[in-house]
């Protein structure tokens, strides 16, 4: 388990987690190191990664797997059920309550969730989306899936103090995709639930986390940091993020510097080679990333 | 005990301006004292390995914590019912409560265990045990009250309290949780749901959720209670340092008798 980081006397939570999202951001790394560290990433992929086939897909949970956390949940096929859809119904939900009106998380995730059915009744939803899934339910399991995502909304919606806020953030905003360049077919996914724009420029990400900090914890929170970063090269990369996770209280906040972009590359490389296996095997000193001197 | 909807709610919420100041060193010192507890019963080394679950059935003497309960009738019962708790609280309704209460459980693939063992049941286990979901569903409906969305619920609450470095993990499930989190005062209620007979260790098992959601949340709830579905009552305590304390010496002695079990099982 990796340590966090709020002080467990300080309460309300929310004020605390607020406080570290909205805390002036530091120094951005320099652009030189950057790029530096996009080359040797895209360097370390090339070196591990499979050349053709499927495009190999890593996110966070491509991450915790990797380091035999959660493994058997690696192997197991994707279905819809309550816990996988709550996050999609859960961030609409909270949109719905910061946009005004006075709605509750449980109120919003039903409206949420009328409109999904909805559009799927109209035609609009295609197959194998939440959407087309929510509306073919009978009312008992469709009941499950609005208790699950009006309690990761209510988790969401009580863990920051949004009325402290003097710019909106984008709550559950797409995901953001890198896809490796030259001949090698993997694509990452960065994810945040929130991100809070910060005075003076900068952004502040918070993903909430399922379970407890594993040791992947901190590169799995990095993950959607070097995402914009090499995504978007040219953007102001996020100044930290902020991991919080409900169910056992502790929120781990993370300065995004070289030391974390590196360390989450050199993880994203790691997985990649796991994952490729037999393909393209390669020894795993080819795939280290290194800071660089100008860190 | 009895009484209306209006009166239950009532037992839940109590008097907002009667609830106790929240002491902030409380929480930290609980959890020290379990870390403390069990600091001597895992070993470093042992760190690699999955950690040792302790939720409610391996504080049990006697249980295997491994294992977790075995599906019987009266679990298959509870997952049913609770689910129908769970979609009442949410939704203010229910149709058909043995299709809600199935299609509940089918929709989630943790319960294919249970959906197995409803399989294999003999019929008249099966309508018996339809028969029980039914009234339980009736009482529920004439006797839960309606939950305000502003009281911000959770149903299903997960909580777990890593401890001696993620080595061991005290889990455990809210049924409902109701309150928004902590600020000055005590502000949550959490509500154990039971479809089986009112039994003493019950307490026992409300001690430890209120001990889980204390150290979890940094702030105790100001009540705690038990909801029977078979009868709608509902059993109440408001929640004191004496409680929790004893809920964690219960705990870490409910530790040190499930780590043998569980290396012995391994």
């Amino acid at each position: 388990m990796i340590p966090t980081t709020l002080p467990a006397a300080a309460l309300p939570r929310a004020r605390t987690l607020t406080d570290a999202l909205l805390s002036p951001a530091g120094p951005a790394p320099a652009p030189a190191a950057l790029d530096a560290l996009r080359a040797r990433l895209a360097a370390g992929l090339a070196a591990v990664g499979p050349a053709s086939g499927p495009v190999l897909r890593i996110d966070a949970f491509a991450l915790r797997t990797a380091t035999g956390a959660d493994a058997g949940a690696a192997g197991r096929p994707f279905r819809w059920t309550p816990r996988t859809a709550r996050r999609t119904l859960g961030v609409a939900a909270v949109r719905h309550c910061l946009v005004g009106g006075g709605r509750t998380p449980a109120e919003a995730v039903a409206a949420s969730a009328a409109r999904l059915v909805e559009d799927a009744r109209h035609g609009l939803a295609r197959r194998g989306t939440p959407a087309a899934w929510l509306a073919s339910l009978p009312g008992g399991a469709r009941a499950q899936v609005l208790a699950e995502a009006t309690t990761w909304a209510t988790h969401l919606y009580e863990a920051v103090e949004w009325h402290r806020l003097a710019r909106p953030p984008a709550v559950g905003a797409p995901d953001r995709w890198w896809d490796c360049p030259g001949p090698v077919a993997v694509a990452l996914r960065g994810r945040a639930d929130a991100r809070f724009p910060l005075p003076g420029g900068g952004e502040a990400l918070l993903t909430m986390v399922a379970g407890r900090p594993g040791p992947s914890g901190r590169v799995e929170l990095g993950l959607a940091a070097l995402v914009d970063v090499v995504a978007r090269p040219t953007a102001r990369p996020p100044s930290r993020v902020v991991g919080w996770w409900p169910e056992c209280g502790r929120a781990l906040v993370l300065a995004v510097d070289l030391g974390l972009l590196s360390e989450t590359a050199g993880s994203v490389t790691e997985a990649v080679r796991r994952a490729a296996g037999d393909r393209r095997p390669g020894p795993v000193h080819e795939c280290a990333i290194e800071v660089p001197a100008a860190a | 005990m009895g009484g209306g909807p209006a009166a239950l709610l009532a037992r839940l919420r109590g008097d907002a301006a009667r609830r106790p100041l929240v002491d902030p060193g409380l929480a930290g010192g609980l959890r020290e004292w379990l870390e403390d507890g069990v600091a001597d019963l895992v070993p470093e080394r042992a760190a690699a390995g999955p950690p040792l679950i302790v939720d409610r059935w391996a504080l049990v003497p006697g249980a295997r914590p491994v294992d977790g309960p075995a599906v019987t009738t009266a679990l298959a019962r509870d997952l049913m019912v609770g689910a129908l708790f769970r979609q009442f609280v949410v939704t203010g309704r229910i149709g058909d409560p043995v299709a809600d209460a199935l299609a509940a459980l089918r929709v989630d693939d943790r319960d294919d265990s249970v959906m197995e063992f409803l399989r294999r049941l003999p019929l008249d286990e099966r309508s018996s045990l339809h028969r029980q979901v039914a009234a339980h569903a009736r009482l529920l409906v004439t006797r839960w009250p309606p939950v305000a969305p502003g009281w911000l619920p959770k149903t299903a609450d997960r909580v777990s309290v890593p401890l001696a470095g993620g080595r061991i993990v005290l889990s455990a499930v809210l049924d409902l949780v109701l309150g928004a989190p902590a600020g000055d005062r005590a502000s949550v209620c959490v509500v154990d749901v039971r479809s089986g007979e009112r039994r003493a260790e019950h307490r026992d098992d409300l001690h430890f959720l209120g001990l889980l959601e204390t150290v979890r949340a940094g702030a105790p709830p100001f009540r705690l209670a038990t909801y029977y579905t078979a009868t709608g009552e509902v059993d109440v305590e408001d929640v004191d340092d004496a409680l929790l304390s004893e809920a964690v010496l219960r705990t870490i002695d409910g530790v040190r008798r499930a780590l043998p079990a569980a290396k012995a099982a391994a």
